[in-house]
């Protein structure tokens, strides 16, 4: 605005002259530094290292990740009290943490990572395929943790390419739970059933074609005759009505179901004496055990209907509450761990049950068969102290530690010697049978490969198909099987390209 | 057109850049990055490896994505017309001077301000096909229905019947209309009153009056939530995830976004899932184009 001279002048202002203008500026400058300060810890991360952060009396503080809560969360604070007690270098802080594996994998590609992580065994290969763990054979070597002190399929599990990445930390192995009274309630109801089909009032057989036989005698249907609804025993309907199972009975209970939980029915295949790959380069359609495990899948459709098995499906509980349908009595037989016992004891303490090894296809080619599974402890590629942290993870591999976190969770131990006190003090009455089966020769794990996620969800919605029966076994199989090749040769195509200098990588890594 | 001083670009520049600067870090950058992993095998955990076009190629032979994107569009062919024309009648009625019309206007607002998740959850209950809800309703008709005739029918399975579960999901999505609904009522309060009084002497009816007055004075506003809902259905994820995160029976449900986070963060194939997004996104810009090339003669700007 031009200045007229005929105006008063402004009275003169004491303080510093500050436009308008100038005021305007300086909020604009302040609000791009502000932005640009919120902004620079995003854009910097994984450029920029975190400082060591240390106790006040000088221990090095160690990040660690763990999924667990509750009493599980408690056993593994007491592992970590009793290291941090051990020693006084350094101070394992825990910090429980869920949906782990995505967390694990962002702060691990952010270049992040915490120092240690507690992981799934299933996790092992597709991250180590990835670059994403850090190999820890020197440091295990150094510290003089070894093989043969431990359950050989736990450690097995852990190595990939004949690297080793991880640590077992809890340990599982399956069996089949079974309710007692429900099984002597059958046979007192039908003893000529039993005795035709050679099944025993107390327990189980070992093979799948006299276990269904017994699963049929434990499953109770409500069938209208003569106009009135009445509940009876499955081996008690007419062929007639077992001809057309969805439109003349519904389920109350029944003696197992795969689906009862689903979280395994990828992998009952190994009961079958099946194998999803050859180990290297092909899936398996034909694979004998694969077929035979889906016919028996698409057997209880057919026997039981596949509508009433929805039906019956929806109306059950979740596992870990009291309407699970093994504690309520509505299942008879399940497949679980060795967890199961801390839910039956919390839900239906005056449960009398009992495990032992599911049956088999061919019990005498395949005796005792069992999926082993375990949580890991691993140290994610880009941690900063690798070496602390591995003294850990021996620490929570030795007798003290595994028995520790074990006790606490009630599992068992991973390695091979365990104390007495340990079986003694354990409150599972039922343990023993657990560590049997991890030890047997038929005791198998999810197939070695870093694409079994997607497998496993291929294998999920071919049995889902067959299990509804919409799809017969062979060809949901043939189907799954093409989608898991085709995913196999991306990542057979990838290793091709990365494989070398990955390997070279983790060489000099473990020198 | 004046052109500013420097000095005062730069402040607005300045005043913007909290702004600018979240576009860039937040918006730009990851656009531009997932169009360079759409060209990657990109598995988060390592670097990018360059493949060209191989993710495109994968995609045109996976049956899943295939199916996936059938899925969403049968779900988007009817969730839309059916969305529309349904807010559309209950903004009409909820602007009838009526006894209560504010407390009407809130009850049907209401379900669209609860979480998706939440809403699913109850979804979940009302559809479930032992004890749910519907078919707790259902079951005396069918009752009755099979004493006529002496049947055995009994109410559907919802969630797990492959041919039910994307009506399952069209009928689920209906309920959170009220969005929709408040916009279409905002519109209908902006057409003049005497229009529809020299219709109501020239004798039309209230059908009349709603086609030949209503809808093309508002037919910007259905234009838009047209557009708006295109981009939403074709996007359509929490419901479906929650129901049926398996995808259903036989991926009878298995939504795009659904399959395209399964490979981002449940198989670890980013590279794979932003060449997915990628084709998205050019599929809601064609529709869109195609929606606004056809509309184009219909719609009434009365400043135009």
């Amino acid at each position: 605005m031009p200045c007229d001279p005929c105006q008063p002048r402004p009275a003169a202002r004491t303080g510093p002259d500050v436009s308008r203008r100038s005021v305007l500026r300086g909020i604009g400058a302040g609000s791009a530094g502000l932005a640009l300060g919120a902004a620079a810890p995003l854009l910097t991360t994984g450029c920029t290292e975190r400082a060591d952060r240390y106790t006040p009396d000088g221990r090095l503080i160690l990040s660690y990740w763990e999924k667990w809560t509750g009493s599980e969360g408690d056993a593994a604070q007491a592992l970590v009290d009793a290291y941090n007690a051990s020693q006084d270098e350094v101070f394992v802080q825990r910090t429980t943490i869920s949906d782990m594996q995505n967390k694990l994998m962002l702060a691990t590609a952010g270049g992040n990572p915490p120092d240690i992580a507690g992981t799934w065994s299933w996790v092992v290969i597709p991250y180590a395929e990835k670059n994403a763990l850090t190999p820890l054979d020197g440091y295990m070597r150094d510290l003089g943790v070894e093989r043969d002190d431990f359950i050989p399929v736990y450690w097995d599990m852990c190595t990939h390419r004949d690297f080793l990445w991880a640590m077992p930390s809890t340990p599982a192995s399956l069996a089949l739970h079974y309710n007692r009274d429900l099984i002597a309630a059958a046979h007192a109801h039908a003893p000529d059933y039993f005795d035709r089909h050679n099944l025993s009032a107390h327990a189980p057989p070992p093979d799948i074609a006299r276990f269904e036989k017994l699963n049929e005698a434990l499953t109770i249907v409500e069938i209208k005759r003569d106009g009135k609804a009445q509940q009876v025993r499955y081996t008690d309907l007419t062929d007639a009505e077992k001809a057309k199972p969805d439109d003349s009975f519904s389920i109350v209970a029944l003696g197992h179901s795969p689906y009862e939980p689903d979280w395994y029915i990828p992998m009952y295949w190994l009961f079958f004496g099946g194998d999803v790959w050859d180990g290297e380069s092909k899936v398996t359609p034909d694979d004998p055990g694969l077929i035979a495990w889906l016919r028996w899948i698409e057997s209880y459709p057919k026997r039981f209907g596949p509508n009433n098995l929805q039906r019956f499906s929806s109306g059950l509980g979740q596992f870990g509450t009291a309407q699970n349908p093994f504690m309520t009595q509505l299942v008879a037989m399940q497949l679980q761990g060795p967890w199961n016992y801390t839910f039956i004891n919390t839900y239906a303490p005056h449960l009398r049950w009992d495990v032992q090894a599911f049956p088999a296809l061919d019990p005498v080619a395949l005796p005792n068969p069992t999926l082993t599974e375990c949580d890991v402890l691993v140290i994610p590629n880009g941690a900063k102290h690798p070496r602390e942290a591995a003294r850990f993870i021996a620490f929570a591999s030795s007798q003290q530690g595994q028995e520790t976190l074990n006790l606490g969770q009630r599992k068992f131990s991973t390695r091979l010697e365990t104390s007495d006190a340990f079986f003694r003090d354990h409150p599972n009455p039922h343990i023993e049978t657990f560590v049997e089966l991890s030890r047997s020769e038929s005791a198998a794990t999810t197939p070695a490969m870093g694409i079994w996620k997607q497998y496993d969800e291929e294998l999920r919605q071919a049995c889902s198909s067959v299990f509804k029966l919409t799809k017969t076994p062979e060809d949901a199989l043939a189907e799954a099987c093409a989608r898991a090749q085709w995913k196999l040769d991306r990542e057979r195509k990838r290793w091709d390209r990365v494989g070398e200098a990955r390997l070279e990588e983790w060489e000099r890594a473990v020198r | 057109m004046m052109r500013m001083p420097r000095k005062e670009t730069l402040t607005a520049l300045m005043f913007i850049s909290p702004w600018l600067i979240g576009l860039a870090v937040f918006t730009l950058y990851p656009l531009a990055a997932s169009l360079y992993y759409s060209f990657t095998d990109f598995d988060v955990l390592s670097k990018p490896v360059w493949i060209g076009g191989g993710n495109y190629a994968d995609m045109a032979r996976d049956s899943v994505f295939w199916q996936s994107l059938y899925n969403t569009l049968f779900y988007a062919a009817f969730a839309i017309p059916l969305g529309l024309i349904l807010s559309l009648l209950v903004a009409v009625l909820l602007n009838q001077a009526a006894k209560g019309q504010s407390v009407f206007r809130t009850l049907f607002f209401l379900p669209s301000i609860v979480p998706l998740v939440a809403v699913s959850m109850i979804w979940m209950f009302v559809f479930n096909g032992d004890f749910g809800l519907l078919n707790y309703l259902l079951t005396p008709v069918f009752d009755a229905v099979n004493g006529v005739l002496g049947t055995e029918y009994q109410p559907p399975n919802w969630l797990v019947a492959s041919h039910l579960t994307k009506p399952t999901l069209i009928l689920a999505g209906l309920w959170q209309i009220g969005g929709t609904v408040i916009i279409f009522l905002a519109s209908l309060q902006d057409v003049p009153r005497s229009l529809y009084e020299s219709a109501e002497l020239d004798g039309a009816n209230p059908a009349h009056r709603l086609w030949h007055i209503t809808v093309p004075i508002i037919s910007p506003v259905i234009y838009f939530n047209l557009i708006i809902g295109i981009i939403n259905a074709m996007q359509i994820f929490v419901t479906p995830f929650i129901l049926m995160p398996d995808g259903g029976t036989d991926r009878s449900a298995l939504m795009y976004t659904v399959y395209l986070y399964d490979n981002a963060f449940r198989f670890n194939q980013m590279g794979y899932a932003s060449a997915m997004a990628w084709v998205m996104f050019l599929i809601i810009v064609v529709l869109t184009w195609g929606a606004t090339r056809l509309s184009r003669k219909h719609i009434y700007y009365a400043g135009a």
